[in-house]
């Protein structure tokens, strides 16, 4: 082909093809679409997340953290001073470089701790039994 | 101006306002839906690589940066949605005969664009266009109906632009091959009436 029948080929193309109308879907295609499109939103709402997220989870370790370096630095209302016994035991106190643990602890916080602890996981899968129950519906 | 306006509607999309996205399939399933039919040659198919092409974007929106054109982005999408479809349709087009076609009357080629009667010209040049295979037929409508660029093309397809303007110039001779056959075949059917 040479230079000027190209350029009237190119020329008849785009001329004929911008006139040709587009083919056009089914009509209630953008319907189909955005069905399906609100399926998948609605299913990822529906999507499982633990019920302590890792956020509370965090939270949760920090202040136990927390409460045990206070009851290690603090003086109870005992002098029981056990933990600096076992740490003595196990010889890991002269690994803390003279750190004293004069740590006393009340044995109404032990058996309160204990309880709280048990009724805290008895509860959670409770609650996790409860929500699986409710979503299978 | 649409591209803003996209861009715009881009962005409540993404905010979580899903609705709005509806305006975006408006808007572009004609064009996706024709670019699906020219790669796919079934109606059926095509709805549904069109239908699928529109839910890969939703999806996939957060990583649409606005480096190119929605359009161009959203073709792309659905071109690689077409090569899938043909993939597991293992559909055999109709290559071979173009091909053929074409290496065996390669040095017919005389001026056609003159004899084409207005009225015959759209239905003829469709008739070539759907001849051809379905990603020339789709550069073709990118390059002459969508008016986009070499490298528009080329990032839609993912080959250089100069591949594309090699392939587009064969394309052009294999259509003036198709459309000096169609017509000199209308004469003859004019000429006996």
């Amino acid at each position: 082909m040479n230079t000027s029948e190209n350029y009237n080929l190119d020329d008849l193309l785009r001329k004929s093809i911008k006139k040709t109308p587009l083919t056009e879907p089914s009509a209630n295609f953008t319907t189909d679409v955005m069905r399906q499109i609100n399926s998948l939103s609605i299913s990822k709402s529906t999507k499982y997340e633990p019920l302590i997220s890792i956020k509370t989870w965090l939270f949760i370790v920090v202040s136990i953290s927390v409460l045990i370096a206070l009851i290690l630095y603090s003086q109870g209302y005992e002098n029981s001073n056990w933990i600096s016994l076992i740490l003595t035991k196990s010889n890991i106190n002269s690994i803390l470089l003279g750190l004293s643990f004069k740590f006393t602890l009340s044995r109404i916080f032990v058996y309160g701790f204990i309880c709280f602890a048990l009724m805290f996981f008895i509860q959670i899968s409770m609650i996790k039994y409860y929500f699986d129950k409710s979503l299978r519906h | 101006m649409k591209n803003t306006d996209d861009q715009h509607i881009i962005d409540l999309v993404k905010k979580g306002h899903i609705q709005s996205y509806s305006i975006l399939v408006d808007r572009y399933k004609n064009m996706i839906y024709s670019l699906c039919f020219k790669m796919i040659k079934n109606k059926e198919e095509a709805e549904e690589a069109a239908q699928d092409s529109f839910i890969k974007a939703f999806k996939n929106i957060d990583k649409f940066k606005n480096e190119s054109k929605f359009s161009t982005w959203l073709y792309k999408v659905a071109y690689n949605t077409c090569l899938d479809s043909l993939k597991k349709i293992n559909k055999t087009q109709h290559v071979e005969l173009v091909e053929s076609y074409a290496s065996n009357h390669y040095k017919r080629e005389d001026s056609i664009a003159g004899f084409l009667a207005d009225d015959l010209q759209e239905q003829i040049i469709q008739n070539c266009l759907s001849q051809l295979p379905g990603d020339e037929n789709l550069i073709i409508t990118l390059f002459y109906f969508e008016e986009l660029s070499i490298e528009e093309i080329s990032e839609i397809i993912n080959l250089k632009p100069n591949n594309i303007k090699v392939k587009l110039h064969r394309i052009r001779k294999k259509l003036a091959l198709l459309l000096k056959d169609k017509l000199e075949s209308n004469y003859e059917y004019l000429r006996k009436l």
